[in-house]
Order: structure tokens, then sequence, then C-alpha cells
């Protein structure tokens, strides 16, 4: 066992968790402003889909508050800034140069004011995030704490593909991705609920609701 | 060095994306911000650096006796070389820390002299920072973006390499480790100074604890590993004041420190950096003194200077202060970080009134000095080489020797009238180089 502080075990979890959400978040984003070009209603369905409530004017007012209001709760930024909150105390455990690259991500999108062509710079964004998991699995000794972040990762992104409604294949993949980080953690989870969750992959029809309300319990 | 000027701004964004801030509260609120960087380093000389290790380590070696004198026997009291009310009506003077001897008698593991630099090259000591002097990571990563920025500046020049900082710190707190872990004690990441918390633990091996991370278990101190096991903590760097060490000791409402802690201390099982009372011997009226401690202690001619200072208390002192105030600059011995300095030149005459009132009231209170003559010193200011105050942090490591840090952090002032450093008051901070040859 190493030596992690238990309140830390909490933020790696939680800096895996809004890593992801971000990322994912930032990919579903590209897709669904894609869709807007051509219908500028789209964005409550998008709404819809993960969950969050619409309380934008019109499209420009979605587009602009969603990728950068820090007071929208639900905006990518806001989750860059959970994520970074997380992030921030964890030097010790990750590394200052893992942590450059979600400094790089919040600085970036911090600046981003031009909504012509901000796509491009949100996918800056999106490659700092990616630089950041490589960077942690390149440089930090500790497979335990690279493990942690790593479940946090696999956790939210099926809490987010079950909530996105995605087809069966990818809620499969991202299933397996959890189930071989789950059991590979020095943390507790709740077994018997992982087996009900396995289970219900099985399923022909996925009770979605139930099984998000299972991956939200799995590790308290 | 040119080559270097040239890429402050790469530095700059550098030091950013490394989270090089600092953190301050604006009406009540948490901000995080930048330390502003110049590119252009404070050269000190070998010489002048030898000059300066000599009256550094003198210095805090004298510092060091008195703590343990003041903790123990109180000869300087005694022998009448320190007045009684300079001792135990300061707010630094811990009286539960009375009789205790912290491990192999080390007060002050990690000293920040504060110095100035006159137009004449005359060096003064103008604070000594004995509690928890911060700023050393600053310089250090600073230097580690310099080399990378401007590899070349390196190479044509014979720099010291401050990088070791962490190494040292290391040693010195190994040298009074308990036999268990060391770990750097932070009262969160809301405080100014997290960022160095965060990065002297990375950079020490060091474990980056809070208060909830620590327990005290039958006079041992231990660390809270998440699977539930306990490891024994032998030298425990607090980033915390005093008063909040030991709810149970000091400040009982204080949330940020370590029940029993204290008792753990006296008792030899754990090493305190810095030890709990420190307080006296770097409070502003203290420093008046610190010559004569020289003297008292090593027997020893002061090597270094302190700024001509004058004490209220003292009658003779009090008429020189009264006579000449328009030309000195008076500090509340109680303020830190820059505040509660004035300038007598500058007060208004309702101003200076009410203040010499509050100082014959409270003649302990305060100390005047002299201004000196800042040498200033060059920055980049939009481009353009502008001149301004500075001063230097000085860092001393007390463990088995007494070493002087091959750097140290200057700091200096943005605003052209302004004699104020201090990062709080929107000052800026440059490297340190100290030349080997």
């Amino acid at each position: 066992m190493g030596i992690i502080a238990l309140d830390k075990v909490d933020n790696l979890l939680w800096l895996g968790r809004y890593s992801e959400r971000v990322y994912t978040t930032i990919k579903e984003f590209f897709k669904g402003y894609d869709l807007m070009l051509d219908d500028e209603n789209f964005y409550h369905i998008y709404c819809k889909h993960l969950q969050i409530p619409n309380i934008y004017k019109n499209q420009k007012d979605f587009i602009e508050r969603y990728v950068s209001d820090k007071d929208d709760m639900d905006s990518i930024i806001s989750n860059l800034y959970r994520a970074y909150d997380n992030c921030i105390v964890l030097r010790n455990e990750i590394g200052s140069e893992t942590m450059t690259y979600l400094e790089l991500a919040l600085s970036d999108l911090e600046k981003i004011n031009d909504y012509e062509s901000f796509i491009i710079d949100l996918q800056i964004v999106l490659d700092h995030i990616l630089a950041f998991w490589a960077c942690l699995d390149d440089t930090v000794a500790s497979s335990e704490v690279r493990s942690i972040v790593k479940l946090g990762k696999r956790l939210e992104r099926m809490d987010l593909y079950l909530r996105l409604r995605k087809d069966k294949e990818d809620i499969d993949k991202a299933f397996r991705f959890l189930e071989y980080r789950i059991n590979k953690n020095t943390i507790a989870f709740n077994k018997e609920e992982f087996i009900q969750l396995k289970n219900m992959m099985k399923e022909e029809k996925l009770p979605y609701y139930q099984a998000i309300e299972i991956v939200e319990r799995l590790v308290d | 060095m040119k080559n270097l000027m040239k890429h402050e701004k790469k530095i700059n964004s550098l030091l950013e994306r490394y989270g090089v801030k600092f953190g301050i509260y604006k009406n009540n609120i948490f901000h995080e911000q930048l330390f502003p960087f110049d590119a252009i380093p404070r050269v000190i000389t070998h010489d002048e650096f030898i000059y300066l290790e000599r009256g550094l380590r003198q210095r805090v070696d004298a510092l060091n006796a008195f703590l343990k004198d003041i903790y123990s026997e109180k000869r300087i009291v005694k022998d009448g070389i320190v007045p009684e009310e300079f001792i135990f009506a300061s707010s630094g003077y811990l009286v539960e820390c009375d009789g205790i001897m912290p491990p192999k008698g080390i007060y002050s593991h990690i000293s920040g002299i504060d110095l100035v630099q006159a137009k004449d090259g005359t060096w003064y000591v103008l604070e000594d920072n004995l509690r928890v002097p911060s700023g050393a990571s600053y310089p250090m990563i600073a230097r580690e973006l310099c080399r990378k920025s401007s590899p070349m500046t390196f190479v044509e020049n014979h720099i010291e390499d401050n990088r070791d900082y962490a190494k040292l710190l290391k040693a010195t707190m190994n040298h009074v480790n308990t036999d268990g872990v060391n770990v750097i004690f932070t009262p969160g990441r809301y405080n100014a100074a997290y960022f160095e918390h965060s990065y002297l633990a990375e950079k020490t091996g060091s474990i980056l604890v809070g208060p909830n991370d620590l327990i005290v278990k039958e006079d041992y101190l231990y660390f809270k590993n998440y699977d539930g096991t306990l490891k024994k903590v032998g030298s425990i760097y607090r980033r915390i004041s005093d008063e909040y060490l030991d709810p149970m000791t000091f400040y009982e409402e204080s949330l940020i420190g370590v029940p029993h802690l204290m008792e753990v201390y006296k008792k030899g099982h754990v090493a305190i950096i810095n030890a709990p009372g420190n307080g006296v011997a770097d409070d502003k009226g203290i420093y008046y003194f610190v010559p004569k401690m020289i003297e008292y202690y090593l027997k020893e001619e002061p090597i270094l200077n302190n700024a001509p200072t004058y004490l209220p208390f003292y009658k003779e002192d009090r008429e020189y202060v009264l006579e000449h105030f328009d030309t000195l600059v008076l500090k509340d011995v109680a303020e830190a970080g820059g505040y509660g300095v004035v300038f007598g030149s500058k007060m208004t005459k309702e101003e200076k009134e009410s203040f010499i009132e509050l100082m014959l009231k409270e003649p302990r209170r305060f100390i005047a000095q002299e201004v000196i003559d800042f040498k200033d010193i060059a920055i980049q200011d939009e481009g353009k080489m502008v001149e301004r105050k500075a001063d230097l942090r000085a860092f001393v490591l007390s463990g088995e020797k007494t070493v002087v840090w091959k750097s140290g952090l200057t700091r200096f002032s943005r605003n052209p009238d302004s004699f104020i450093v201090n990062s709080s008051q929107g000052g800026g901070f440059k490297d340190t180089w100290v030349l080997s040859r």
C-alpha cells in the first residue's frame, strides 16, 4: 500500500471524474454543435440528453454559456474548475508536470472569447486533457494513484454514456473498462451492486435509470 | 542576460503553466494570482556572497542561541542585555514552550532574513523571519524555467545552481527527524502560500498533509493513511502559525490544528519545524537587540548591519524619534507583510499627532528606523528598463550545520514611489544569482 491521505483518495477519484466529464462533454458538444448548424433548436435536445437544465435563451446564449460561463454549474468551464480544484491539492501525488496540462486546459478555456472559431480552441483544451492523462500514466510512479484517477474516469464515462443513451456497443466498451479498473483498484466498492450492473449489461434492453443509479453508488 | 530578458513573457507563461501563484483575500473572497516575474536577475558576486554567508550564519546561530536561552535559563535577561519587557510582553513569546528542548536543540531550522542594499553597497538586515518564512520555491522554479528558456545564459555565466534547496531542506528535516516520515503541514488550498507548500512537498519527497490527516496516539504523532494504517511522523514542517497549531494548548477554536501535538513535541517524539515560540526572536522590537545577542552568545562582532533603529521604549531614543520624526520610517511590531509601516514624511499633521500620541502611550509597540536609501535595481516594465526598490530574502537552514542557500528571493516594488515589495501588495520577484567565481 502506498502513502495517500484519505481525503486525497477522494480528490483523485473526483479528478478522474471531472476530467472525464470535461473530455466527454467537449466531444459531445462537437457533435451537437455540428447539428446546431442545421437546426438552431437542437440545443434543447442536447440539454435533455445530458440531463442539464435548459436555462438558455437561445442557441447563441447556449453556446456561449455552456462553454465558458463560470456561473453556469453545468458548463464545461465549471466542470474544468472542479477538476482543477481537485488537481491543485494533488501536486504531491501526481507531480507538477502532470498538473501543468490541466493548468493549460484551464488557461486556454478561460481565454476563449471569440465564438466564431472557438471549436478549434476547444480542440486544444481536449488535447491538454489527453496530455494530462498521458502524463499521469507516464510519470506517476504510484500505481494506486494512477488507478484511482482512472477509476474515477471510468465511472464517469459509464455514467455519462448511460445518460447520453449511447448505443450498446459503446456502453459495453465503457463497462469493460470500468470492470477491469474496479477490480484492479485497492479502494472499496459495492460488489453486490457491481454484479447487478454486470447482469444488467447482459439484458437486451438496458434499464438506463437503474444502471445510472448503481454507477453513482458503486464507490462512496 | 539579454537573451534571458527577451524570453520574459515565455517564462511568465511557463510559471502560469506550473501554477506558480499565490492566494490573496480581497473583500473576503479568495483570488489566486500570478506572482509577476522579472527576468533580470539580482546578481551577487562571489565575494559579496562569502561576506553575506558569514554574516547570515552568525546571525542565525545567535538567534538560535537566544531562543534556546529564552525558553530555558533566560541568562540574557538576567544579565541585563535584553529588558524583560521585550521578552515577556512580546506576543511571540509562548509561555507554553518554556522548558521545552526541541530535537537537537534547534529552534529556527529555516530562517528567512530580509536584507536591503543601500546605494553605497552596504547590506542591512531589515527583518528576521523565524516562524514560517516563505518564498524559496519561487526562485527555485523560476531558475528551472529560465534554464529552459535561455540555456546559453547559464553556459556563459558562472552561476551557483539554486535548485538544491529541496535537498538542503530535506537534509534539515532528516537531521531532526525522530524516526518517522517527514510531513509538510498545510492549512489548505486557500492559504496564500499553498503553491509553495505543495511544491516543496513534491520536491523533498515529504507527505503534504492537512489537519485531518494527522492524529496523536499514545504520545506519538501519526499520519493516517487511506488504507487505515498509521505512519509515525518524525518531523513536521508546519506552515501554520503557532496559535493554530494545537487547540489543546493554544487557540482552542482552531480547526486547522492537531490536538495534543504539543504533548508529543514536549516529549521529544516529533520535531516541529520551525519550533513554536520563535516569534519572540523575530519580533520587530527584538530585532534591535540582535547585534547584542551576537556579542553575548558568540563573543563575536556582528558582521551584518542592522538598519539604524530606535526604540521609543528608551527615553533617549524616544526623544530622537520625536525630533527626527519626518525622516524616519515607523513600524508597528505586531504587523507583518508590509502592513503597519508608515513614513513620517508622508503623514498629514493630524496623522502625525495621533501616531505620536499612540506611540507615547504604547512605546513598546513601535520601532523607528532611518530610511535607507535603497539601491534601486533594474526591472523591465512594458519593454522599458526602469529602476525599482527591491529587497532580498536570504534563506538560512540550520541542521547539522548552518547553511546559507546560494540564492534567495528578490522582491521588488512595481510602483515607482513605493518601498513596499510584498507580493500581497502587488510586488514582483526576480531570481537571485550567486556567482560561483
